[in-house]
């Protein structure tokens, strides 16, 4: 499975997104689509 | 003098008033008096300039230093300088240490001297604390393979290559299409001296076919490049053009018999070709070739008439392309520029309306070799055109569509195409629509008169619309004539688009393989863009042309020559100093796991897991990025020249005191610290709480780093580096995001808020970007409390006593290992 969803969140403003990452193309730059930082935390996957 | 005894020499330049203006150099001098170690603390006006560096030399004499700490500006200016200044007086030159106190600090807190004093001599501080442990370095000799590699065979190849093969050197040129000459082979004329460009060419790319030392690939690609500077391996697919070249004669006839017909790229469509063809009468090398995509078709065979018609027997359907590998020593980058497509300026009407064309089309229009034979028609009609309009900076100087740069060479091509014009018939009527005129070069002003002299009207404005009258297919362009502050309407027979230059579409491919940067403009970044204009910032590789910049053929020809100048410095020294700044293995702590070899991006570290043999490094091949060291969790590595133990000091020196107030931001050498260069030498003002530690990659910055300065007090951490697609070291910064990922987990699992270790991706050409970070993390930092502070540290020296007494096990390398 190469593409899978990502839970995402900006540290710098704390806005909270999904994308989908295509693990293919090896690891991507993240960018905040709203205030353009790199400091994009993939969010654990929460346990059940 | 005992060995061990330090005996630091600091000298703090004032650099004229570009430091001591808004820096008291005095009292950073003073105060480095007293850090431990430093037994002379001098103040320079100029420490670059030759009495700064007598000064130097007799400091290091008459005190028997045996390290030196710079406070001055960049060490991307003079690191290279003074370590050859204290070199001269036996040191070794890694142990010299800059403090950069301009770039970082004077020239970005301007107004606010009592700020950048306290942060000067702080810089200051942790650049003695570095210099502390300085070890002396040696460099590698490596051998240099006299060969190059040009990519490229336009004009700016073609010379780089011919200076090259002139000097002795073996040169390799490849070039995509099927014959070199570029996009000069397409011109009708050149200006200022309005030669005829294929006349001027054509004996160039002869002399290319025939040297003996070189061998030109044309229709081919740089498929793979790897090694470094003095030794890279190269790999070149030779497309199969289907004829052999060696026996072809361009007679033609296969031309002749071919039966599919197709638009003339070169002619830019304007005539036809057929899927057996020859790039343009002129070609090197000049043989035919067959266009297989649209030939009637080689599996199954169905139609073969060209192969009856050759003589030679020199056509093979079924040939394959070629891998050709080689070894070069230096590498010069000369592929070109694309031109911008006026399609989606819809005002324009271009492809919509048959008389608005494409500067470039107009020169195959006007030229002698041309589908009229030099006859001006416009296309709708065939009738001679009488009224002529040009618009200028179209694709240029806008933000919207197209690209915000000047291309450089508009202005003046159509100063040359008015006279062309005006060549042809005297009584045509030339307008040309423009904002500025750009005529800087030499004789390039004179051109301009002579254009006005002949009569063609210069009107201030840029069109916004132009229509067409559908029955006459005339064309009618307003303006408003910012002159005469009016909107005016002109009926025109034909309209010129003057496009602009961009960097051509499948750069990044080459930019990938090759491990280079490009500028915010698209095209190649430099090393330096004034003193090292010509060399790409990975070594050994070299930029002519058009690539770089957009230029003209004068420029490119020029650049060309310093190109391969710069190739044969390294090609005749035979070998040249490798990189001192290398891995070390400890063979004692290695446990053979294998995460550095994974990690390495130039496969330089060798790991037999299933023998537990331990990890060995080929020293030539490690390009002393740190990833490994950063990603070994026995301790098993350490960078020389920038061990843990340096940067650990760095982070102690720089949280010493007020450790809430400070920033720590880690900058790799490449990218983010040369935009925090391009911040200081633009002057962009911002809060002066950072502190910056330099490492040549953010894949070398160890979790340990970040955490220890957490441990000290640091409200905030950023990790910058390069884009991820642009890392100097292929994709070492790719652990650093990785590491980012787990640093911010484990930090949350610690109940430390993610958010105070910071990740930004900065290219050197992003200066504003980098001041505006600055700013916002200044934001961030004040709000973190001290009593988060006071937690993080407890919280952190507890986890390392803990660590201490259990070691990491192999099953808990974290993801590393698992990749």
């Amino acid at each position: 499975m190469n593409k899978m969803e990502e839970q995402l969140k900006c540290l710098h403003c704390g806005f909270e997104y999904s994308a989908t990452t295509d693990n293919k193309k090896g690891p991507q730059e993240r960018v905040c689509p709203r205030c353009k930082s790199n400091s994009v935390r993939r969010l654990p996957d929460k346990k059940e | 003098m005992a060995e061990d005894e330090l005996r630091i020499g600091v000298f703090v330049c004032d650099c004229g008033l570009n430091i001591a203006g808004s820096v008291d150099t005095e009292e950073v001098r003073q105060s480095a008096e007293e850090l431990p170690g430093v037994v002379v603390a001098v103040r320079n006006r100029y420490t670059c300039a030759d009495p700064g560096q007598v000064e130097i030399k007799r400091h290091i004499s008459e005190h028997r230093l045996n390290r030196v700490v710079i406070a001055s500006c960049t060490p991307h200016l003079h690191e290279p300088t003074f370590r050859k200044c204290i070199a001269e007086v036996g040191l070794n030159p890694y142990l010299l240490e800059m403090a950069n106190i301009r770039e970082h600090c004077s020239w970005v807190h301007l107004y606010d001297r009592e700020s950048a004093t306290r942060k000067a001599k702080d810089i200051v501080k942790i650049a003695v604390a570095r210099a502390r442990l300085l070890q002396p370095q040696q460099e590698m000799e490596i051998p240099v393979t006299d060969a190059a590699l040009v990519i490229g065979g336009g004009v700016a190849g073609i010379q780089a290559a011919l200076d090259l093969a002139d000097a002795g050197h073996q040169v390799y040129l490849v070039e995509e299409k099927p014959s070199i000459g570029g996009i000069m082979a397409q011109l009708d004329k050149t200006f200022p001296t309005m030669d005829c460009s294929i006349c001027v060419l054509g004996p160039k790319m002869m002399d290319v076919g025939r040297h003996p030392r070189i061998k030109l690939f044309a229709y081919s690609s740089v498929e793979d490049v790897s090694g470094y500077v003095g030794n890279f391996k190269v790999r070149v697919r030779k497309k199969a053009r289907y004829v052999d070249e060696t026996l072809c004669t361009a007679c033609g006839k296969c031309a002749e018999a071919c039966p599919v017909v197709l638009p003339d790229e070169f002619q830019q469509g304007f005539s036809s070709r057929k899927a057996a063809y020859i790039d343009f009468p002129q070609a090197v090398p000049s043989a035919f070739l067959i266009d297989m995509e649209h030939c009637l078709g080689n599996k199954p065979v169905a139609c073969v008439k060209c192969v009856d018609a050759c003589e030679k027997k020199c056509i093979d359907l079924h040939m394959q392309d070629k891998l050709v590998e080689f070894e070069v020593g230096t590498i010069i980058v000369a592929t070109g520029m694309g031109v911008y497509d006026p399609t989606q300026l819809d005002e324009y009407g271009y492809t919509r309306f048959e008389n608005v064309i494409t500067s470039m089309e107009f020169e195959r229009l006007i030229c002698g070799g041309g589908p009229t034979e030099g006859h001006l028609v416009r296309p709708s009609d065939r009738k001679t055109p009488k009224r002529i309009g040009f618009i200028q900076c179209v694709g240029s100087r806008t933000e919207n569509r197209g690209h915000p740069y000047c291309s450089n060479v508009c202005c003046m091509n159509t100063v040359k195409d008015s006279l062309l014009i005006k060549e042809h018939d005297l009584d045509a009527e030339i307008l040309v629509f423009y904002m500025d005129i750009r005529a800087f070069g030499k004789g390039f002003e004179d051109l301009v008169r002579r254009s006005r002299e002949v009569g063609v009207r210069y009107i201030r404005g840029i069109p916004g619309e132009i229509r067409e009258d559908p029955a006459t297919k005339n064309l009618l362009v307003r303006v408003e004539n910012t002159t005469t502050a009016r909107v005016e309407e002109y009926e025109l027979d034909m309209v010129i688009l003057s496009v602009g230059l961009e960097p051509k579409a499948d750069l990044k491919r080459l930019i990938g393989v090759l491990n280079l940067s490009q500028t915010s403009d698209g095209f190649l970044m430099e090393a330096h863009p004034k003193l090292r204009p010509v060399d790409a910032p990975t070594p050994g590789i070299f930029f002519a042309g058009c690539v770089e910049a957009p230029k003209d053929i004068k420029d490119s020809v020029t650049q060309a020559g310093a190109a391969a100048a710069r190739s044969s410095i390294l090609l005749n020294a035979g070998v040249i100093k490798g990189e001192a700044i290398k891995a070390i293995i400890d063979l004692d702590k290695c446990t053979s796991c294998g995460v550095c070899a994974r990690v390495c991006p130039y496969g330089a570290i060798k790991v037999d897991v299933k023998a537990k043999s331990g990890a060995k490094l080929i020293a030539a091949a490690c390009a002393g990025c740190g990833a490994c060291a950063a990603e070994c969790r026995f301790g098993a590595i350490t960078m020389q020249h920038f061990s843990d133990a340096q940067v650990l000091a760095q982070i102690d020196a720089a949280l010493e005191t007020d450790p809430e107030q400070k920033i720590i931001t880690f900058l790799c050498n490449w990218c983010s610290y040369a935009a925090s260069d391009l911040a200081g030498v633009s002057r962009m003002q911002f809060p002066p709480n950072n502190r910056f530690i330099r490492t040549m990659c953010s894949g070398r910055v160890d979790e340990s780093f970040i955490l220890h300065a957490f441990e000290r007090g640091a409200p905030v951490v950023l990790l910058s580096g390069c884009h991820l697609s642009d890392c100097h070291y292929i994709s070492a910064n790719h652990w650093t995001m990785r590491r980012a990922d787990r640093l911010w987990d484990k930090l949350e699992k610690l109940g430390i808020r993610p958010e105070r270790l910071q990740l930004e991706w900065i290219s050197a050409a992003e200066g504003p970007r980098f001041a505006q970070i600055m700013r916002e993390i200044e934001e961030m930092r004040q709000k973190v409390t001290p009593q988060e502070i006071a937690r993080a540290r407890k919280v952190l020296a507890e986890q390392r006593l803990k660590a201490k007494k259990e070691p990491a096990a192999e099953d808990e390398l974290g993801d590393t290992a698992r990749v």
